[in-house]
């Protein structure tokens, strides 16, 4: 079934290389040739943006219908028989033939009625990305030379030759190939596998390393946030930027939708259990007794470290002909939106304040408090859902790799704040992982998921 | 257990993805080098997973 996504995704970045005029700046493949189709390029190449929506929009209807066509052929040939084809059930599930308690069945055909949407989140998501590949991400001007226009696989490739192999290999990973494979074991899970087991055995796979592939729109940033104010230097977003966040966010709302629906498979097929004494009312710190304080505390430092790690400095500029300006989060997300880049601004302060925050004050809160096993888990899997949108690991490892690596573009001097900021990262990731997963109630669960 | 065809197919679309990274990122010229790479790496990976969740 990989061949499906990959296939379409050849021809789109076909389509997209043909149609953005943009691209001329990293490839000069044209296949276009004659008056007519130099007509078209030409009028395409006015509106890069319209083009790749133009793109995008075949791409998405062709891959709706073949996986509309591909869900009836499978209702029609499942192990429990045609799906009537009559109206729904209240729940809006078409399950009058399909045996829905028991394993063995995809979920294409378990759930096609319902999610429907599915399938085409995972084409648009993957649409996005192609047309993310496929135009420019930025353009970095600098007095006296000629502004240079990057794209993603050009990002790459500068950096590779630029000796910094690192970032090179790290944006390669997890901005190139991790967010294809990622569409395409999401694809598999929907469309192919068959049994719970294996389901969620891919899916966990490729479930938590979503948030990395924002690493690069992060590089990016900081770039921005560093190149604000100077009269030197500048950088410039590029519609690549937009199209890749799309990409990557859509990407990790199915999964999160994708992840709902096969916990809720496997309580409905019994693979799993809610635990026994579902009411039964627990608090970590004295079922843990003395341990459980001694995490609750280092809950709260680890809630005063997230605060000092927006205020304090983690990064100053130290170039000739550029302005000493120095950067904490708040500050980069400020300059940020000074440079009228209002969405990737909106962005960071979502990822690297709002959720960390909401994470460990809710991880706080659960740890001081006395309620059900119910309650509890509930709230354990709120969190894991928060902890896999909380970003400021990865912001942290941006930050490192352009300390380490990015004197070339822009020489930086590393400020105490960094060190701030990796206690933050450290306490902030590591302890309320930590506690969720010595949560008494973790136990008596085998049904969690693992942020 | 896997056939030994699909392991073979397995391991070709590694070493055209491993050529193909290396001349993209030597040369830096061209798409199709770079697609290529992208759908052979992908294509091995998830061979990969489901020979390892099989």
């Amino acid at each position: 079934m990989a061949w499906v996504p990959l296939t379409v995704g050849l021809l789109s970045m076909a389509s997209c290389k043909s149609s953005g005029g943009s691209l001329q700046t990293t490839s000069g493949f044209n296949p276009f040739s004659g008056p007519v189709a130099s007509g078209i390029e030409e009028t395409l190449s006015r509106f890069p943006i319209l083009s790749s929506v133009i793109a995008i929009a075949i791409v998405v209807l062709t891959f709706y219908l073949l996986s509309h066509r591909w869900t009836r052929r499978h209702h029609s040939s499942s192990p429990g028989g045609p799906v009537s084809t009559g109206s729904l059930n209240a729940e809006g599930d078409s399950s009058e033939s399909v045996p829905l308690a028991e394993d063995g069945i995809r979920l294409c055909t378990r759930y096609g009625r319902r999610y429907w949407f599915i399938p085409l989140m995972l084409i648009v998501s993957l649409a996005f990305n192609i047309a993310a590949l496929s135009t420019d991400f930025l353009t970095f001007s600098m007095w006296l030379h000629d502004p240079l226009v990057y794209g993603l696989p050009h990002l790459v490739w500068m950096m590779w030759t630029s000796h910094l192999y690192v970032i090179a290999l790290l944006i390669l990973f997890f901005s190139i190939i991790f967010p294809l494979f990622k569409l395409s074991i999401m694809f598999i899970v929907w469309f192919r596998v068959r049994t719970i087991h294996r389901q969620e055995k891919l899916y966990h796979l490729v479930q938590n390393l979503g948030k990395w592939s924002f690493m690069d729109i992060f590089i990016v940033s900081l770039l921005l946030a560093m190149t604000n104010d100077q009269a030197a230097v500048s950088a410039v977003p590029q519609v690549g930027v937009y199209f890749f966040i799309a990409a990557i966010v859509i990407s990790m709302v199915t999964s999160e939708l994708l992840h709902a629906i096969l916990r809720r498979t496997a309580l409905e097929i019994g693979s799993t259990r809610e635990p026994d004494r579902i009411e039964r009312r627990t608090c970590p710190l004295f079922t843990l007794r003395w341990f459980g304080w001694f995490i609750g505390v280092l809950l709260i430092g680890s809630l005063i470290t997230l605060f000092a790690s927006i205020g304090f400095p983690f990064l100053k500029i130290n170039q000739f002909l550029l302005s000493s300006n120095s950067y904490n989060i708040f500050e980069t997300i400020s300059a940020v939106f000074s440079q009228h880049q209002r969405l990737v601004a909106v962005m960071l302060a979502v990822f690297l304040v709002l959720f960390p925050f909401v994470r460990v004050l809710s991880t706080i809160l659960l740890w001081f408090s006395v309620c059900s096993l119910r309650r509890r888990l509930y709230w354990i899997r709120k969190i894991n859902i928060i902890a896999r949108w909380s970003m400021i690991d990865v912001f942290g490892l941006s930050l490192v790799l352009i300390i380490l690596e990015g004197h070339d573009l822009i020489r930086t001097d590393v400020k105490s704040g960094t060190f701030v900021l990796v206690l933050a990262i450290v306490l902030t990731v590591v302890l309320p992982f930590l506690a969720l997963q010595i949560d008494p109630v973790k136990h008596l669960s085998d049904d969690e998921d693992d942020a | 257990m896997k056939s030994k065809s699909s392991a073979a197919v397995q391991w070709v679309f590694l070493l055209v993805a491993a050529i193909s990274w290396i001349y993209y990122l030597s040369s830096g010229q061209g798409w199709l080098p770079l697609v290529i790479a992208s759908v052979a790496s992908v294509i091995f990976g998830v061979m990969m997973a489901l020979e390892l969740f099989d």
